[in-house]
């Protein structure tokens, strides 16, 4: 099954494009160009077509499909066509042209939808010209069903929706869908109901305590039914908050890691700041050290000169010695010293200094000027002897609170960096918001406990309700006959679920083991896995070579890679070459990852199933389809076209790269 | 000694902007501006220091009143007398040790000038320069 050709009319900016996608090269198609040219309204363009779906859901504004350009050269009452057609051709070796069609009238300056066409016309392979199919939904349906399109049409950047561990819900449909054991399921339900009825038709055929017994079997039923109703609703209503608890995280990151971060950066800033009144302290404290230190350090040579001249002074005795001539006059007058040793005349000691005595009376007011200065001078040159020990503290004091506040300043140019375009209050918010969906989510799993409870105890009411009706014996013809049909439908539902639940085994076998395959061979990591499983629930788990489930811890790239794995192993199992249609495959991947994921792609999903190569069309940013990348996907021939849109006029054009 | 007939040791009229100037820049140990008289002996030091003084200077009637000098002050201000005259002789003469320390004040204010007009290092570089002396005091 393959995509031949793509036309857009007035589609949003695609108002006049076609695209052929023609030759083998076609089976392997890149439209690349940047944010904002189109990739995803072509994306949108082949699933309206297809399915009247845009971004996963039919509800969506009908006129703003209209391209601008169109309205703006439309007069008022002008009709407006926008219109996506696709050939293909088909498994069976037929083709078909699939076209839908929306009308407008340009009203008020405004499109208003007036009317909408879909079409297929079909041809078999061995057909002589193309027919138009009576219900084109029908033709779909059996051809390219929708259950199938989220597998093979999909956006690369909403991948993680394929592997949530708390909803299995979509490899559960994904796998039942594509082998049609949906069908089989519905008619259980329906057979539950038909066995449901005819016991209490039975029931009914015995008198009062019969009336009675149907009586409450209905409200057993009944409450089964509402219980059963409000319990799918709360585990939708979980679901949904998972979901906004996901797109809350995805929206800015991590909602606690921003954050914290941003407690970081308030953090940082104390932390600055006070490094900053650090360095003030230690530039203040240098100030007041240069100010007592500078008079004496700047003038160290006239102060040296005034130590040199009182050296002098004292070698020619110009310099009274530290005691002055009364002073020594006195202690031979007292006949003893300082020390008390008795001075007799004529000893040494008295002859010592009566000998100063003669040398110092000739102290001259030079003698004492420098005598007056000597003392300060001497403490002035002890104390320069220590200023430098309390220089040197001040400057590491100084280095350090520079280190730090630098090292601050970066760690804090970098948060900036990281939350520029955050705010604390957006933040708050969303951590509010984030905070409030979970207590909702677990308010919510403890009410789907409390019902799952509630369940089970109706459930054994009605068992017992059940044996009751079974044990009457005063039974009417009728309803004897009904208890029987019952009985029978019962057993019938019983084999039937055997069934259902043997195929839904055996088709998750299927499945997980093409999944496994695939991905085991898509991953650059060899023999980094042991084993991709789905479980009974449908959860997928992938098992290391230690034996440790990591599914969660998959790197973004291998993530990607199962996603396609398993659209893959579905194709396989289905044995349907469904056309894959990726907009943005490595959006979340660096370019190591990219590299890798270009060469699974090239290598790796050349798939053959029942003789038909699957078509992959792939729509990448220029920041995916880089030199490195075009490098490894041109080994396989792609049909690369460029998408570029004229600003002016918001239209695109899709032109073919000569290879 | 003789006493001084001064009651002020003066800064040089058209300076008094600049004394200003270098007390705001320079912190004091308390965290204040410093006083004139540590402004007029930095100044007067790093006049010396450099070499620089002027010959005489404008009188302001601003400045440092005598009284306010201690004895570790004069020792300063006598070494340098010391070092401009060349002998000890007129150390005791306090009018001449003044006027010395007027002019050296001047001319040092007037190189710091150029160090003032760069605001936010100033102290840093200042302190710099200081510290580049004190081997000197050491030996």
């Amino acid at each position: 099954m393959k995509l031949e050709s793509i036309s857009f009319k007035n589609f949003r900016q695609h108002r006049d494009v076609d695209v052929d996608l023609a030759g083998d090269t076609g089976l392997f198609v890149i439209v690349k160009g940047n944010n904002g040219a189109g990739k995803t309204n072509f994306f949108n363009g082949i699933t309206w077509c297809l399915y009247e779906s845009i971004d996963d859901s039919t509800k969506f504004l009908k006129e703003s499909l209209v391209s601008q350009g169109a309205i703006l050269g439309a007069k008022e009452g002008d009709e407006i066509i926008v219109e996506v057609s696709i050939n293909m051709t088909l498994s069976n070796g037929g083709s078909a042209k699939i076209s839908r069609q929306y009308f407008y009238i340009k009203a008020d300056g405004e499109p208003k939808i007036v009317r909408q066409n879909f079409e297929v016309m079909s041809m078999a392979n061995f057909g002589v010209g193309f027919q138009r199919i009576q219900d084109s939904n029908d033709w779909i349906d059996e051809n390219l069903p929708r259950r199938f399109s989220p597998y093979f049409l999909f956006d690369g950047e909403r991948l993680d929706r394929f592997f949530r561990k708390d909803d299995a819900r979509f490899i559960r449909d994904s796998v039942l869908q594509i082998a049609n054991i949906d069908v089989l399921e519905n008619m259980n339900t329906r057979l539950q109901q038909v066995s449901e009825e005819l016991l209490r038709t039975a029931a009914k055929g015995s008198g009062s305590k019969g009336e009675e017994l149907a009586k409450q079997n209905q409200q057993f039923n009944e409450r089964l039914e509402v219980e059963s109703k409000n319990l799918a609703l709360k585990k939708d209503e979980v679901q949904g908050l998972a979901e906004s608890i996901q797109q809350l995280s995805s929206k800015i990151g991590n909602v606690a890691e921003t954050a914290a971060d941003f407690d970081r950066r308030k953090e940082i800033i104390q932390n600055l700041d006070a490094a900053q009144k650090r360095l003030d302290a230690s530039e203040g404290d240098l100030s007041s050290w240069a100010v007592q230190n500078a008079p004496h350090s700047l003038g160290m040579d006239a102060l040296a000169s005034l130590k040199a001249e009182i050296d002098f002074a004292r070698v020619n005795k110009v310099l009274p010695p530290p005691f002055t001539s009364d002073t020594l006059t006195d202690l031979l007058e007292r006949g003893r010293c300082l020390c008390e040793r008795e001075l007799v005349d004529g000893s040494e000691s008295c002859n010592h200094i009566k000998d100063l005595l003669s040398k110092y009376n000739v102290v001259s007011d030079l003698g004492e000027v420098l005598s007056s200065l000597e003392p300060q001078l001497l403490s002035i040159i002890n104390d320069s002897q220590s200023a430098r020990s309390g220089s040197d503290v001040i400057l590491d004091r100084i280095r350090t609170a520079k280190t730090d506040f630098a090292s601050l300043k970066k760690k804090l140019d970098v948060l900036n960096a990281k939350l520029a375009g955050h705010n604390d209050e957006e933040i708050a918010t969303l951590h509010q918001n984030l905070r409030r969906a979970e207590e909702s989510r677990d308010l919510g799993q403890r009410e789907i406990g409390r019902l799952e409870a509630t369940i089970e105890s109706v459930k054994a009411d009605l068992t017992r309700n059940t044996k009751e009706i079974n044990a009457q014996s005063d039974l009417s013809e009728k309803a004897a006959e009904a208890l029987k049909n019952s009985k029978f439908a019962s057993k019938a539902l019983v084999a039937s679920q055997k069934i259902y639940r043997e195929l839904c085994d055996q088709v998750r076998n299927d499945v997980a083991n093409s999944l496994d395959r695939q991905f085991k061979d898509m991953l650059w990591k060899k023999d980094f896995i042991e084993k991709v499983d789905i479980d009974e629930n449908f959860r997928v788990s992938v098992i290391n070579n230690t034996d440790f489930e990591i599914l969660d811890k998959l790197a973004a790239g291998e993530r990607t890679c199962l996603a396609f794995a398993f659209s893959l192993a579905l194709s396989s199992v289905a044995g349907l070459a469904f056309p894959m249609v990726v907009d943005s495959p490595m959006g979340r991947l660096g370019p190591e990852m990219q590299s890798n994921l270009a060469g699974v792609l090239a290598e790796k999903t050349k798939m053959t199933i029942e003789g038909e190569t699957q078509q992959i069309i792939m729509l990448m940013t220029a920041t995916e389809y880089t030199s490195d990348v075009a490098k490894i996907l041109a080994t396989r021939n792609p049909r690369v076209f460029n998408i570029d849109v004229d600003v002016a006029k918001s239209e695109t054009k899709i032109v073919k790269e000569l290879n | 000694m003789k006493t001084s007939r001064k009651t002020i040791v003066e800064f040089d009229e058209q300076s008094v902007p600049l004394f200003d100037q270098l007390k705001a820049a320079l912190k004091s140990v308390d965290g204040k501006a410093i006083s004139n008289k540590e402004a007029f002996l930095i100044a007067m030091a790093y006049g010396f220091k450099h070499g620089s003084k002027v010959s005489e200077i404008k009188r302001s009637n601003t400045g440092v009143r005598v009284e306010y000098w201690k004895e570790r002050d004069h020792v300063l201000m006598a070494a340098i007398q010391l070092h401009e005259m060349g002998n000890a002789d007129t150390l005791g003469d306090l009018d001449e040790r003044f006027e010395i320390a007027e002019r050296y004040a001047q001319g040092g204010i007037l190189l710091l000038k150029d160090l003032l007009a760069k605001e936010a290092s100033f102290a840093q570089e200042f302190a710099a320069e200081v510290m580049e002396s004190l081997p000197e005091i050491v030996q």
